[in-house]
């Protein structure tokens, strides 16, 4: 696919791979300068390959109210426009190289406490995500409720706020839709990033690993369910007396 | 892949067991290839010692795809880690207790599965425990250096191996419950109990005991494996969700048997399915289409005998009514309750069988069921279908040997128990016990009309086992007398016919062979002019080239080095195939069955028909080979009756037999030697008459040493370095003895009385071995010798020591060779003798084998027998060299001596 680029004669054309050199010029001069740059690379044709990370993406496409500057946030962002973003709580400052280097700033409001909590039962809750916070992964399970549309953590709309030191007259320029895109791919590789976005902790999803998930939903139908008073001798088995001495001595002081 | 060459070379890795039980990865031409990772992993480990490699496989390896030869011994050291897992309680720093070697009779029948690999008839039950104490030993060396717990290093080594911590599905019966007759419980186990066992916590408790961030690796133990199942079973995925899986549950059959349907995959995901202790085989009973074949003697002979068959449909052994099965049949599947126990019932399967073994009944009670049939039948191998029986078929039938034929398959693989058979004199020699075994196993074989490959070691007594059966034959046979055939290389029909003259005078043999007898008369042999012949001896070349020798019908045909078959496409062998007889025999000292190949091609000549045809074997071993434990079983099973193999250091062989045994190897003369040899003589003849006195002492000597030297070789006496292989009646001679050692990897030492052979014989040894050995004559630094002698002994890759005799004869101990060769003759026994005792001094255990070399029809024979003539009148006379004593005789009788008798000495 191939698109043509015009600023609408404010500005003269600048060929994909000018764009490209200069990207990697002013990349260059500012790692000079002893700065730390963090640059949005797209290998590919595909900005973000995870599926997080495209949920992401799905999810800018919903700001209905910016769909004309969206498309060329994407071909900034796949130039390697963005030569600098960092990822803060609540906040991403960015650098992008336009027709001169722009900083763009964007802040998302925390996520709810009671939101955040249904996202951590309901993890703790569930087999799957369990086994991928316990094996210190995000993945399939934990990411599919995280990027769930609107109980997720994506931030809506009214939760995220932007500026950008160019002189577009639009709210939303190209520049911001670049880094807008750029979280979308930096979240691929780093999905846990998402986290200090909307400033929650993660540790709080695997506090509660497991709690609940014997109890609850509907449970055996109580027909189901074998009264027995002795399941050792039903199952051959040595069954262990007590699973938690320490708890039981805690609540027997004396 | 950077070091592309290197890795490629790492990849053809097959384990190597040495006659010393050592257990190496070499480079093995046709190894299937390993993958270079796993390459590297177990050439690391391997190098360390082969207790290490093991561990390696039986530990860390447990979840690799490797091939078959692999898999074996990684079950053999999986087993050590499972006892190891099994031992209660082991912290790091406490003492661990010792770890037994399994029974004696569990080692045995993983010796008796041991795949095709080199080395494996040295696999014994010995050889496995001392392995397994290797294996302990370099456990407990790793362990002390990783400095943890027995359960860490295991779980380090493969996360598989978790002694504690896993999640058990807990099946019972619970009769007390009409409407749900099963019960249902996930366990976790935490600990151990003080009595070493396992304790369950329900799956509920264990998890609110380890919820939270707390105990991360604990809950991850517990959940993974529930995960996992539940990704592959959806019924469990259901129980999961709704948070059932947490609950002891009532169970009906339906659900029962769809948790026995998933039984693998719950296993593969790490959960532990206990069923009813009550259930043999961890499963309900299944009933079981069971046929019997063979319960009477056959009628007929050969593979082509045909046995009854008989076939019923049992429970746990017990035979099930007609009325039982047709109920079996309507079934749903499913758990039933059949005699008051839990039936798995699979109406198709059960089906299929019964209607395939219907259809063998009614082939049997037409044309009956053949011994090779019954035989494939019995281990489970459908050669001709390319194919094993598919295991679910295993599952739901079983086919047993009736009666006789079970006592004739005990009686095939313990030949021992075999009832004597009386010999009278005509056999000039007392068989040796294992030997009677040998004869009476042939002959049982060949009374069956079966094929028998007698893989006995070298110097065990094939020849003399060979011309017993013989005699029994003749003496007990029935119907028309029929002459045998035996073929063998060119270069030992003289020694056979030698050792008829010897043991058993009585057998009328001939030699069909051209220098034996003239073309035409060869090409007219048939039936009538065979009458009264018992034997007839041929070559291998003979046979291609008088194809009246296929004509005739013959009682046994016997192949000696059978190995020379081993090509199926080789003309000999297709030659071989088409002799005419009621019986055949084999005879190799090489382990034929390391190479599938070649085990196919000796058996389709012993046997035709029991292993199918080359393509259909071929099918049949890459289905082998996908078996995941004891792959070539099912192969060993059907080959194992019809090949006898002894070795020298079996416990029963061994107590049978002398330090050393041994045997004249004869010799033919080359036509270029008789030539040399004819014109020395006539030489000899005419300078007798010239000379006298000390001059005639001093040529006489001489001549003496020029024969000798002819009979070496023709180059030692022209001096023109020429050392033609096929100038030399020895060095076939010699290439024939040594194809077998190589193949056993053995040693051998090779004495000469001439320094000037050494060099040539090396050279000659060298590339029959394909590697290199040693040399040790007089002007060899006396410094060195010892490090020779020390290199010999110790490195197991050094396969021979070619030593003239003099410097090899006092001082050096070379008990790490089993064969002594004398390349020529010092006609001073206290010389040889005192040259042959370096290779059993104290520290030999094993019987050495002594063969010395003799030109038939030479003066090198008539001294040998003058030796041994005198050798009964009394032993002081030999203490002087025979050769002098020579010169002392009359020119007359010196000719006669030193007189090439051509018709003995030439084979060509």
């Amino acid at each position: 696919m191939r698109r043509y680029e015009y600023d609408y004669g404010w500005k003269p054309y600048v060929p994909v791979a000018e764009r490209r050199r200069q990207a990697a010029r002013e990349a260059a001069r500012l790692a000079k300068k002893g700065q730390t740059v963090s640059p949005v690379v797209i290998k590919g044709s595909k900005i973000a390959n995870t599926f997080w990370g495209k949920a992401w993406c799905d999810n800018l496409e919903r700001y209905s109210d910016y769909s004309n500057r969206l498309p060329r946030g994407r071909t900034y962002v796949r130039n390697g426009s963005v030569v600098d973003l960092q990822i803060s709580p609540g906040a991403v400052t960015a650098r992008v190289s336009g027709s001169s280097l722009y900083r763009v700033e964007v802040k998302v409001t925390a996520v709810p406490k009671t939101h955040w909590n249904a996202v951590c039962t309901d993890c703790a809750g569930a087999i799957d995500s369990v086994v991928e916070l316990l094996e210190g992964r995000f993945s399939k399970a934990v990411m599919t409720r995280l990027c769930q549309e609107k109980t997720g953590l994506f931030p809506r709309p009214a939760e995220i706020k932007f500026k950008c030191s160019c002189p577009d007259w639009a709210s939303m320029c190209k520049h911001v839709a670049a880094v807008l895109y750029g979280i979308g791919a930096r979240l691929d590789e780093k999905p846990e990033l998402l986290f200090a976005l909307r400033n929650v902790d993660r540790q709080d999803l695997i506090a509660s690993a497991g709690k609940g998930m014997a109890k609850k939903r509907k449970g055996p139908a109580a027909a189901k369910v074998l009264e027995s008073s002795d399941l050792s001798e039903i199952f051959g088995i040595d069954i262990a007396e007590s699973p938690a001495k320490p708890g039981r001595r805690r609540r027997n002081p004396k | 892949m950077v070091v592309h060459s290197s890795n490629t070379l790492t990849t053809f890795l097959a384990p190597v067991l040495t006659p010393h039980g050592r257990l190496l990865l070499a480079h093995v031409e046709d190894a299937p290839p390993l993958s270079p990772d796993l390459a590297e992993r177990l050439q690391e480990a391997f190098t360390r010692g082969h207790g290490h490699g093991l561990l390696q496989l039986g530990a860390a390896e447990v979840q690799t795809a490797m091939p078959p030869v692999f898999m074996y011994w990684r079950e053999f050291s999986e087993r050590y880690v499972v006892a190891l897992c099994a031992l209660p309680d082991v912290d790091a720093g406490r003492a661990l207790p010792p770890i037994p070697p399994p029974a004696r009779e569990e080692l045995d029948s993983f010796a008796s599965a041991a795949p095709s690999m080199t080395g494996a008839e040295y696999l014994t039950a010995s050889v496995l425990d001392t392995l397994w104490t290797d294996v302990d030993a370099a456990f407990r060396l790793e362990l002390s250096q990783s400095k943890v717990s027995v359960q860490d290093f295991v779980k380090r080594k493969n996360p598989a191996w978790n002694l504690v911590g896993r999640v058990h599905f807990n099946l019972a019966e619970n009769r007390k419950d009409n409407e749900a007759p099963f019960a249902f419980l996930a366990t976790y186990t935490a600990r151990l109990s003080a009595h070493a066992k396992a304790q369950h916590l329900p799956l509920g408790r264990a998890l609110s005991e380890y919820a939270g961030a707390a105990n991360k690796s604990r809950l991850l133990s517990l959940l993974l494996p529930v995960k996992r199942a539940a990704e592959q079973c959806p019924w469990l995925k259901a129980m999961v969700d709704s948070g059932e899986v947490f609950h002891p549950l009532r169970w009906t059959p339906a659900e029962a048997f769809q948790l026995l349907k998933d039984l693998p995959l719950l296993e593969a995901a790490g959960v532990i399915v206990r069923v009813p202790s009550a259930w043999r085989a961890n499963r309900p009973s299944r009933p079981q289409v069971t046929a019997t074949v063979g319960g009477k003697p056959p009628s007929g002979i050969g593979t082509d005998a045909l046995l009854d068959f008989r076939m019923e449909v049992t429970l746990d052994g017990e035979r099930l009514t007609e009325t039982e099965i047709s109920k079996l049949l309507a079934d749903s599947n499913g758990l039933h309750l059949v005699r008051g126990r839990w039936v798995e019932v699979d109406r198709e399967k059960l089906a299929k069988m019964l209607d395939q073994f219907r259809a063998v009944e009614k082939a049997a009670a037409e044309t009956g069921v053949t011994f090779a049939d019954a035989m494939r039948m019995l281990a489970g191998a459908n050669v001709s279908d390319g194919g094993l029986t598919d295991t679910a078929a295993l599952d739901w039938s079983r086919i047993v040997a009736g009666p006789w034929f079970a006592e004739t398959l005990e009686e095939l693989r313990h030949p021992q128990a075999l009832a004597r058979l009386k010999l009278g004199d005509e056999l000039k020699t007392t068989l040796r016990p294992y030997q009677q075994a040998g004869l009476c196993w042939l002959h049982l074989l060949s009374m069956l009309g079966l094929g028998a490959c007698l893989a006995d070691d070298m110097g065990l007594g094939k020849t003399m086992q060979v011309l017993a059966l013989m005699l029994v034959l003749r003496r007990d046979g029935a119907g028309p007398r029929r002459p045998s055939l035996l073929v063998a290389p060119a270069s030992l029909l003289a020694n056979w016919a030698s050792e008829i003259e010897r043991f058993a005078p009585s057998l009328k043999a001939i030699i069909a062979h051209p220098s034996a007898m003239p073309a035409a008369e060869l090409r007219s042999l048939d039936a009538n002019r065979l009458a009264g012949v018992d034997l007839v001896i041929t070559s291998y070349g003979t046979l291609l080239r008088v194809p009246e020798l296929l004509k005739i019908q013959w009682r046994l045909s016997v192949l000696d080095e059978a190995q020379a078959i081993k090509n199926p496409g080789a003309r000999q062998t297709r030659a071989a195939k088409q002799i005419d007889a009621q019986a055949r025999i084999a005879l190799t000292g090489t382990p034929v069955e390391n190479r599938l190949g070649d085990l196919w091609s000796i058996f389709d000549f012993i046997n035709p028909g029991l292993l199918g045809s080359s393509k259909e074997f071929t099918t049949f071993t890459k289905r082998l080979a996908e078996r995941l434990h004891n792959p070539y079983a099912p192969l060993r099973e059907l080959v194992r009756p019809y090949i006898l193999r002894r070795l020298k250091t079996d416990k029963s062989v061994i107590a049978d037999l002398p330090d050393k045994t041994e045997v004249k190897a004869f010799c033919q003369l080359t036509r270029k030697q008789a030539a040399l040899y004819q014109e020395a003589v006539t030489e000899l003849s005419d300078r007798l008459e010239k000379t006298d006195g000390i001059e005639r002492r001093g040529m006489i000597l001489a001549f003496l040493m020029r024969f000798k030297q002819i009979c070496n070789h023709p180059s030692q006496w022209l001096g023109d370095n020429a050392w033609a292989e096929g100038d030399s009646g020895k060095l076939a001679r010699l290439r024939e003895i040594v194809d077998v050692i190589a193949a056993r990897q053995e040693k051998v030492l090779v004495f000469t009385q001439f320094r000037e052979v050494t060099a040539p014989l090396a050279a000659f040894l060298g590339s029959v071995f394909g590697r290199p050995g040693l040399v040790l004559h007089g002007e060899t630094d006396v410094k060195k010798r010892q490090s020779l002698v020390r290199q010999f002994q110790e490195d197991e890759a050094v396969p021979f020591f070619v030593l003239s005799l003099k410097a090899g004869g006092t001082g050096l101990n070379l008990t790490a060779a089993s064969h002594v060769v004398h390349f020529d003759r010092w006609w001073n026994p206290a010389v040889e003798n005192q040259a042959t005792d370096r290779a059993f001094r104290i520290g030999q255990t094993k019987n050495v084998l002594v063969q010395k070399f003799l030109c038939r029809g030479t003066v090198e024979e008539k001294i040998d027998a003058l030796i041994d003539s005198k050798r009964q009148l009394s032993q002081d006379l030999l203490e002087g060299a025979t050769d002098l004593l020579l010169t002392e005789m009359k020119d007359d009788e010196l000719l006669k001596l030193v007189a090439l008798d051509i018709h003995a000495a030439s084979l060509e």
